[in-house]
């Protein structure tokens, strides 16, 4: 149908880095439709000088429209590049006035006219863009209509001149792709009709994209924020933020890093506020159509996570044998490969090992206790701050409570989401770990995830989560990545050396967090690998890499690393793992016959697993040599990882098809120990707590909290057996005793520091209260603040724990304690005096707890003693010391202690150095 | 080659581990609040007391006397019969040297009311002492709490009653095992398998019911759960006897058996599976018997050994044993239809009725009452001697040297204030000796110190009845 008038067009052609602006002028000027002018949208000064004197240019593409008169209809935007066919623009002009298309885009194809590259965008309701197309799909004509779309790609799209004016122009902020879906966003909201004709057609070679992606990610935001409705936007943003959350959560174990681009682009945004505000009022000023609308050209679904299980299962495949990929064809042979299986399977095995900590977080017992409540103030403590477990001090915590402190302030303080991803990731972790570490090896995925079973879940790892060693159980998910990366080629170029030592030290340092004496061992374990491969040098450069990781590791521990004593915590206990004669007996079958089945490199590489599965048998029992529960633990560690790599040793070598008859036999003798290795892992499963045992303390000490207020203000003291007391104990003749806050520890109190002056007052008086010199026990541990004594342990059957029954008689003999019968499985004893309380006024008013501080009405005239160790770093001022404890000013409400800046300054150069490293790591692997 | 060295290292460390030796136990917690032995001493350090056997009601009376060494602050709880009420306390001080008597009518009135005496420093004691008109029983009460604990001496043959009070004023509820011998030898009784003492609280059993018509009871009571206090009531027409409960030993000394002339006996019981040869020696004022009497006692069943035939009084005894036992004296008025024609010896004062030609013994010149005391299982050179006097009454101090040197004493007498007196004994070796103790001039107490170790204890007879309380040595 030929226009009842000549459209007068003007081309804005949009300069960029493709090299193809000669032949898209060449492809304008053979327009059969007639022209006004074609004008270059070029922002770069010396670029725009270097087009020539007769060509037009423009600094911004808004700013050649505000330039033209009225008598422009449209405006034609055309990347450079772009190729349109000599009747594109015809078409473009005759179907937008047919059907009054205030933006008409034509079809753009790819090299040779064959594929199709876009027809058009749709978006998810986040703005994600979305061509419907497959990949390399063909243009057959399947398109061919006019249609209307969401928005249309900015490579060829005409534009009425009044209604661009009216949208007050392109945002210049944000990416083209983004920008070109905003402009048609908004054009709909003013009710333009935004559309597609098949009939011009436009080539284009070059790959449509977006970058860099942080700030395609930033554009597409601040489009969400512009367009939609204040009602739609308090959902949608939310979800937005999450799912971006989620999506840098699961890109991780595919290698992607998005964390830096979420955070940016966020930010950005928050920077951007005034004028994404401004602009939403010009959007949305007038008459707007309803966001409904901006619904129907909307695919349901979020197709960030669409795109994330496609690249997963993608991801899965490329790991796994066979050389198809995502063919209708090979699509059913996959899901059959056993390591597709055994793959599906390990994640649903990590899910039920781990479902009760969804729920119910870490068990509180032994040395496992749930993560405090608030990350701030767990990362403040670390930072200098104070140590609250028994009495407090000023010794730097554990790194292990920073990790925690990350995890609550990630999870947004979620009450078990934190615990839940640790120790689910920390399983997933290591079946992952050893995958990658066996491929090291070229061993296969199937007995490679066998191996990481068997790794995470058998009887020794079992044993550390019986041990309650926590960190050393979740450091378990990252032992293996510690040696892969030492173990693994590296790429030749500094950059990758740097991105690779930077990878190595952050892993040694989470390693280490988690576990400070298991930073130790991926150097020795290299190191020995190494010694006995003398010759190779790839070996021993692995082993210098294992090194620096292990320095750089400790030294991100500070300030912890400084104040400890590695030998004291190494020794602290009785190192003796009592092995099941079944599971040790398995795990030497698998052991020999991993040994004798194997060959060459491989046959090595067994018995050296061999040997660290025996190395680590052998310190898990060496309690008679000094080591204690932690180096226990540890050695467990190093022993599964043994017996892991034997597992993947023995099935790879009986699945191959070149193992010889005699060997065979062999790994199938081995196979039988395999079973019952694995058989022994799968009972993880049961507890649902990742090997943990059940939680103890949560439970008994529940009584706690039956009137509100006073847990937060109290403290329960713990006698009995010390395998049953929370954490670290202390004697006294003998009989254990410790000191924790109600309602129940947390991690923060599970490792104890040398004793100090209110402990030792404590002792004095337990003294006391023990060779019966008193019989007004409650009156003497008042002043502690211990409002209830609790004997664990079973005093009460046939067979009694004798250290349990020597607490209860001398509780027992007490006039100013009350039984607490109700509900309770051990005997507890409730302190008669008034007041009792951890920080206690002047006026007898008792503050509570709040955080790792005290709170309460200011008073300027009382003053506040603090039941916790002295220590002039309380406050707020005067501080006094008063019967060893802590005496400050009542006046502001709040007693509170004052970290050290040396601690805190040395936990930020730690954080930096972090920082630096995940930055090095980014620029290494990019540059590479 | 490699894999070889490699392989035959990690054996080598597997056999190193196997052989590893597993941690030896944790040693139990050497408390020592777990007390074997009963041994009630005045320490020179704050010290708590237990007198289970108080009440105060419209006819009953109970005073706890308290005597202190050095200067004291005192805390009287009276418990109260009501559950769920507040005790009843009661703050004091005494200076060194003083003694007191607080009359726990005055404090609380509401019945059985057992008391806990707690004070502040020592050496310190604390008796308690009940009495109505024609009633007074006394004993001293309890400061070390064992486990188990023997109280020979009951009886509930025709006439007499007796029962126990267990009382448990801790936190923590007590579970306790009784477990009965007599003559019968085992008594075995169900119900006395597991009774349950609440914290707080006491309980007291008649053993009537459960073991009627036993001459010679002896109970032991042990405690599985918890901690309590023991003490005895023996009842017959002529007056209530209280006495505590005592672990064994091989020794023990008696400084007066026979108040007011009542007729002595020493109920033993043995601790151990064997049979035990038991010696008693009479300690007169003049001189000592040795092996006056001797029996073997069965390892199954107590026994109630006779003492009137042996010497005149006043005497004390000492009695010893092969093994450790646990021995205590009751004083008691004889049972008259035991005494017929014919059987009266010449030392026994008699009358002929006229008409009858009968010679029967007469009772006037017994004293009414019963009276019981544990025996003191171990000497010292020094004791605190809570003391009660009576309008009416004669209270006696009575020491006793069982050993071969003369024991010069000094006898000092405490009041409220300060000491009333001091005086200076000699006791020859084998002897005992008595101490008058003036009444209504406040003496409530007596503190003695000795050059040699002796034994002391005393005595309350008159118009009211009998009662004999053991002194308590300073440690």
């Amino acid at each position: 149908m030929t226009p009842t008038s000549e459209a007068t067009v003007v081309v804005a052609l949009i300069a960029n880095t493709t090299g193809g602006y000669q032949a898209t002028v060449d492809a304008v000027d053979a327009q059969v439709y007639a022209l006004r002018d074609v004008v270059v949208v070029e922002a770069d000064e010396k670029r725009a000088a270097a087009l020539g004197k007769g060509v037009a240019v423009a600094p911004t593409l808004t700013a050649l429209v505000d330039g033209l008169d009225r008598t422009v209809d449209f405006v034609w935007v055309l990347h450079e590049g772009a190729i349109p066919s000599p009747d594109a623009l015809q078409a473009l002009v005759t179907d937008s006035e047919r059907i009054g298309a205030g933006i008409m885009g034509s079809k753009i194809l790819g090299e040779g006219r064959e594929d199709l590259v876009s027809i058009g965008l749709i978006t998810d309701v986040f703005n994600v863009p979305y061509t419907g197309l497959d990949q390399q799909e063909r243009d057959q004509g399947q398109y061919d209509i006019v249609r209307e779309v969401a928005a249309v790609s900015g490579v060829s799209a005409l534009i009425r001149r009044d209604l661009f004016i009216g949208l007050g122009g392109a945002d210049e902020l944000m990416t083209p792709i983004a920008s070109a879906i905003d402009l048609g966003q908004r054009a709909r909201l003013r009710g333009a009709i935004v559309a597609i004709t098949a009939a011009s057609e436009v080539v284009y070679e070059f790959e449509m994209v977006d970058a860099p992606r942080w700030k395609a990610e930033a554009s597409r935001i601040r489009s969400v924020m512009k367009i939609y409705s204040a009602i739609t936007l308090l959902w949608v943003l939310p979800l937005d933020f999450l799912s971006g959350l989620v999506e840098w959560v699961v890109s991780i174990f595919f290698g992607k890093w998005y964390g830096f681009d979420w955070v940016r682009s966020w930010a950005w945004n928050v920077w951007r506020l005034p004028s994404t505000i401004m602009d939403r009022r010009i959007a949305r000023s007038g008459n707007v159509s309803g966001d409904a609308g901006l619904f129907r050209f909307q695919r349901s679904g979020s197709i960030r996570f669409h795109v994330m299980v496609k690249r997963s299962a993608s991801s899965l495949r490329q790991r796994l044998p066979g050389d198809d990929r995502l063919t209708l064809e090979s699509l059913g042979r996959d899901v059959r490969q056993p390591a597709f299986i055994i793959g599906i399977l390990a994640v649903i095995f990590v899910l039920l090992s781990a479902r009760n900590l969804w729920s119910d977080g870490f068990p509180a017992i032994g040395y496992t206790l749930p993560f405090p409540s608030n990350g701030w103030d767990v990362l403040s403590a670390y930072a200098g701050g104070w140590n609250p477990a028994g009495f407090g001090s000023a010794d730097p915590l554990r790194p292990l409570l920073a990790i925690a402190g990350i995890a609550k302030i990630v999870t947004l303080s979620s009450p078990t989401l934190g615990e839940y991803l640790l120790g689910a990731g920390a399983l997933l972790g290591g079946i992952w770990g050893m995958t990658r570490l066996l491929r090291t090896w070229s061993i296969p995925p199937a007995p490679a995830l066998l191996a990481g079973i068997v790794y995470v879940a058998g009887p020794g790892t079992q044993a550390i989560g019986g041990n309650t060693h926590i960190g050393t159980l979740l450091a378990i998910g990252v032992l293996p990545f510690a040696l892969r990366l030492s173990l693994a080629p590296l790429r030749d170029g500094t950059w990758a050396i740097v991105a690779r030592i930077a990878a190595v030290i952050l892993t040694f340092g989470l390693l280490g967090a988690l576990s400070p004496l298991m930073l130790a061992v991926p150097a020795v374990l290299v190191g020995i690998y190494a010694l006995f491969l003398f010759q190779d040098r790839d070996a021993w450069r692995a082993f210098a890499i294992a090194l620096a990781g292990t320095i750089g590791g400790y030294l991100l521990l500070s300030p912890w690393i400084w104040s400890v004593e590695f030998l004291e915590v190494a020794r602290s206990g009785y190192a003796y793992w009592v092995a099941s004669p079944i599971v040790t007996v398995a795990g030497a079958v698998v052991a020999i016959a991993a040994v004798v089945a194997s060959k060459n490199r491989l046959g090595f590489v067994a018995a050296w697993a061999a040997f660290i599965a025996g190395a680590g048998f052998f310190l898990a029992r060496a309690g008679s040599f000094g080591l204690g529960t932690e180096a226990e633990s540890v050695a467990l560690a190093f022993m599964s990882l043994g017996i892991g790599i034997l597992v993947g040793i023995v099935s790879s070598v009986l699945s191959s098809e070149e193992t010889g008859r005699v060997n065979r036999l062999v790994s199938g003798i081995g196979a039988v120990g395999v079973v019952i290795l694995l058989v022994a892992s799968v009972t993880i499963v049961l507890g649902g707590r990742i090997g943990l045992p059940g939680d103890r303390f949560v439970d008994e000490l529940a009584f706690t909290s039956a009137e509100p207020g006073v847990a937060e203000r109290s403290r329960v003291l713990m006698v009995g057996p010390a395998e049953l007391l929370p954490g670290d104990s202390r004697m006294i003749k003998n009989g254990a005793y410790r000191v924790v806050s109600a309602p129940f520890p947390d991690l923060g109190e599970a490792r104890l520091a040398e004793s100090l002056a209110f402990d030792r007052y404590l002792e004095t008086k337990l003294d006391l209260i023990t060779s019966g010199e008193t019989k007004r026990a409650g009156n003497e541990l008042a002043v502690f603040g211990i409002k209830w004594i609790v004997v664990v342990g079973d005093s009460t059957s046939d067979h009694p724990d004798e250290s349990s029954t020597a607490w209860r008689q001398v509780f027992a003999g007490q006039l100013d304690l009350l039984p607490l019968n109700a509900a309770t499985s051990n005997a507890v004893f409730v302190v008669e005096v008034e007041p009792v309380g951890r920080a206690l006024t002047s006026s007898l008013d008792s503050w509570p707890r709040v955080g790792w501080e005290y709170e309460g009405k200011p008073d300027a005239e009382s003053r506040v003693f603090v039941t916790e160790n002295p220590s002039a770093r309380w406050g707020p001022p005067p501080w006094r010391m008063t019967e060893f404890s802590n005496e400050v000013a009542g006046d502001l409400g709040v007693a509170t202690y004052t970290p050290d800046t040396g601690l805190r300054l040395q936990v930020i150069a730690a954080a930096v150095a972090i920082l630096g490293l995940f930055a090095l790591i980014a620029v290494g692997r990019k540059r590479s | 080659m490699r894999k070889i060295l490699l392989s035959v290292l990690a054996a080598v460390v597997v056999v190193a581990g196997v052989i590893q030796v597993a941690p030896e136990a944790d040693p139990a917690p050497e408390f020592e609040l777990a007390q074997a032995e009963q041994i009630d001493e005045a320490e020179a350090s704050p010290t708590v007391w237990y007198c289970p056997w108080i009440t105060a009601s419209d006819v009953l009376e109970s005073t706890i006397s308290v005597a202190t060494q050095a200067d004291a602050s005192i805390l009287m709880t009276l418990l109260d019969p009501l559950a769920n009420a507040e005790p009843t306390v009661f703050p004091f001080d005494l200076q060194s040297d003083s003694a007191t008597g607080i009359s726990t009518g005055v404090l609380l009135r509401k019945g059985e009311s057992p008391a806990v005496v707690e004070i502040s420093n020592g050496p310190a004691a604390a008796t308690s002492i009940q009495f109505a008109d024609g009633l007074v029983s006394a004993d001293k009460c309890t400061v070390s709490v064992p486990n188990e604990w023997y109280l020979p001496g009951g009886s509930t043959k025709t006439g007499s009653f007796t029962q126990l009070r267990l009382f448990n004023p801790f936190a923590d509820n007590a579970e306790v095992e009784i477990t009965a011998h007599s003559e019968f030898n085992l008594d075995l009784i169900p119900d006395f398998a597991q009774i349950d003492v609440p914290g707080r609280s006491w309980t007291t059993i008649d053993f009537e019911p459960f073991l009627p018509f036993r001459d010679e009871l002896s109970i032991k009571v042990t405690t599985t759960t918890g901690l309590v206090i023991p003490v005895m009531i023996r009842t017959d027409e002529h007056g209530e006897a209280t006495w505590n409960g005592s672990t064994p030993s091989q020794a023990w000394e008696f400084p007066v058996v026979s108040p007011g002339k009542l007729v002595p006996s020493i109920a033993v019981v043995t601790a151990g599976q064997d049979d035990v040869t038991v010696s008693f020696d009479i300690v007169t004022e003049s001189g000592i018997i040795v092996d006056a009497r001797e029996i073997t006692l069965d390892s199954t069943a107590p026994a109630l050994v006779s003492l009137e035939d042996l010497a005149v009084a006043p005497y004390g005894v000492r009695v010893r044993a092969t093994a450790p036992i646990v021995a205590t004296v009751v004083a008691s008025v004889p049972d008259v239809s035991e005494v017929g024609a014919g059987s009266l010896d010449d030392a026994t004062p008699s009358t002929t009725a006229p008409e009858t030609d009968t010679t029967v013994a007469t009772e006037e010149d017994f004293a009414r009452g019963l009276a019981a005391t544990t025996g003191i299982p171990e000497l010292s050179a020094s004791w605190i001697i809570p003391i009660e006097t009576f309008p009416g009454s004669d209270t006696t101090l009575w020491m006793m040297n069982s050993g071969v040197d003369v024991a010069t004493v000094t006898v000092v007498a405490l009041s409220e204030d300060e000491f009333l007196s001091e005086e200076t004994v000699q006791i020859a070796p084998g002897t005992i000796v008595a101490i008058s103790v003036p009444g209504g001039i406040g003496v409530f107490g007596y503190r003695l110190a000795s050059d040699t170790p002796i034994s002391a204890a005393w005595e309350i007879v008159g118009d009211k009845g009998v009662a004999l309380v053991a002194g308590i040595p300073t440690g």
